[in-house]
């Protein structure tokens, strides 16, 4: 399965220019602060239109303005990991992980006994219970990747994901996404300023650079 | 509290800090004498008496029922209008915003001079089409108490679940949409789930400012017992003839305003829950 982007994102007066290719695996996007990163995974998942060009995942077209053609962001099965947990803070942290199966259409008992089970799978089965506010950062975002994988993804976007969390639980909660993507074998974007998560997980790179005022370019440098 | 009052204490000039603790302590009793006030002077061993008379009875039934109908008119038509002001930029947001709160800035009396305006029978451009097509007549009828208290009310609504929609992190509705969710569940179950203290303070505020509404409503409404005779109009009228039944009418509303108080404890008087 290969993402392929070629297009311009416009908001407002800012323009990014995307010319990518991501096949099944995790690549890097890196790049200074504001030049548009966070931009293209929101691209990606739907939440931004391409202003012209195409965005194909496989032979799937998300993203057509020409045949006006566009997958919402409901239906791509594109699974955003940010910088903050972002748990809906009125579901336990079960109820969590299933909230993407019950949104496809699955009865609560089967969607909670999968959640249990992609909890299981990171080693937080205990934390299903549990209120939100009531856990640990590292907690948290295991919780919040049980929920992006639960469905089986097929693209995985990741907003710094480690950024928020001190050194221990970055290291911890690292390894197990970089097992996930390992696992799951789909394209992922992963924002990042750390060379050592472009080391443990990423096998190419989409550098962002800002080329002149409000404008862009995002493209694959190392593949 | 406890951790910043060395800040806020300046020992070296302990003549400034008693001349700042008298003044505030006179504000509080200049407000707080006058509710004490009421409840000293209610005269308790005729109270069940005062508040269960006809005339006391259908007051306070009608200011229940106008009041808790106000406050689901301004929810229902507040909650498009408050959405729309904190989701969405468009050309005149800001005079929007301005016109909805005018009512709260509006003398009472003049909101019922502007309603009479418009929605009385006779001289109202609304009042009389609405007439002529239904025979529906809003002035001296417990429709019209509704619309006076709605009108001054609706704000109160409106810009409390401005504010709690307008805090949402749109992130949420982000992470919620890529995992499958329909925008109209992502509205409903998601950001207003997340706005519910905030809004539902709204309503709560609206219904309070309904249940007090005086000016608007003897303007607009007039004061025909039993159909727009409220509380506290009955209360006003009370005041010559049995000033008892004043005080223990007055008492009933202290009551809930305690209470509208307590339920919003959390919010303003700084207690988390």
């Amino acid at each position: 399965m290969t993402l392929q982007v070629g297009g311009p994102v416009v908001r407002g007066g800012f323009v990014l220019d995307v010319d990518v290719l991501v096949g099944a695996r995790a690549v890097a996007v890196t790049g200074d602060n504001g030049t548009g990163k966070t931009t293209l995974l929101r691209a990606v998942a739907g939440l931004e239109r391409l202003q012209s060009g195409r965005m194909a995942l496989g032979e799937t077209v998300l993203d057509e303005p020409s045949s006006r053609s566009f997958v919402p962001p409901r239906s791509r099965g594109a699974s955003m990991i940010f910088q903050d947990a972002l748990l809906l803070p009125f579901l336990s942290a079960l109820d969590n992980v299933a909230f993407p199966l019950r949104r496809a259409g699955q009865h609560a008992g089967p969607a909670r006994a999968a959640a249990a089970a992609a909890l299981e799978r990171l080693g937080a089965g205990h934390l299903g219970p549990r209120d939100p506010s009531t856990l640990s950062g590292g907690e948290a975002r295991r919780v919040a990747l049980a929920r992006a994988l639960v469905r089986e993804p097929a693209v995985v976007l990741l907003d710094e994901p480690f950024t928020a969390l001190d050194r221990r639980s970055r290291t911890e909660f690292r390894s197990l996404v970089a097992d996930a993507l390992r696992a799951l074998s789909v394209p992922a974007l992963v924002v990042t300023h750390d060379d050592a998560d472009v080391e443990a997980l990423c096998l190419g790179e989409i550098r962002v650079v800002r080329t002149s005022e409000g404008r862009s370019v995002a493209a694959t440098t190392v593949a | 509290m406890r951790r910043t009052g060395s800040l806020r204490r300046s020992p070296r000039v302990p003549a400034r800090a008693a001349a700042l603790a008298v003044a505030a302590s006179c504000a509080t009793a200049f407000i707080a004498l006058p509710v004490v006030g009421v409840l000293v002077r209610t005269p308790w061993s005729r109270f069940l008496d005062d508040v269960s008379s006809p005339e006391a009875r259908s007051a306070i039934g009608l200011s229940l029922a106008t009041s808790l109908a106000s406050a689901a008119l301004a929810v229902a038509l507040g909650l498009p209008l408050a959405w729309v002001l904190a989701r969405r930029d468009f050309p005149g947001r800001r005079l929007v915003r301005a016109v909805v709160a005018v009512p709260m800035v509006l003398p009472p009396v003049v909101a019922g001079v502007a309603l009479l305006g418009t929605f009385g029978r006779t001289n109202g451009v609304v009042g009389r089409a609405l007439f002529d097509a239904t025979g529906v007549q809003l002035t001296f009828s417990p429709l019209g108490v509704v619309v006076a208290q709605c009108f001054v009310a609706m704000p109160f609504f409106v810009l409390s679940a401005e504010a709690g929609i307008g805090q949402v992190d749109g992130r949420y509705e982000d992470v919620a949409a890529t995992l499958g969710a329909r925008p109209g569940y992502v509205a409903r179950a998601v950001v207003l789930r997340l706005a519910a203290p905030a809004v539902a303070a709204g309503a709560v505020l609206a219904w309070a400012r309904a249940l007090g509404e005086f000016g608007a409503t003897i303007t607009f409404a007039g004061n025909v017992e039993g159909r727009t005779q409220t509380l506290p109009l009955a209360v006003y009228l009370l005041l010559e003839r049995n000033e008892g039944a004043a005080y223990a009418l007055s008492a009933v509303l202290v009551g809930v305003a305690v209470a509208v108080l307590v339920l919003l404890r959390g919010r303003w008087l700084g207690v988390r829950r």
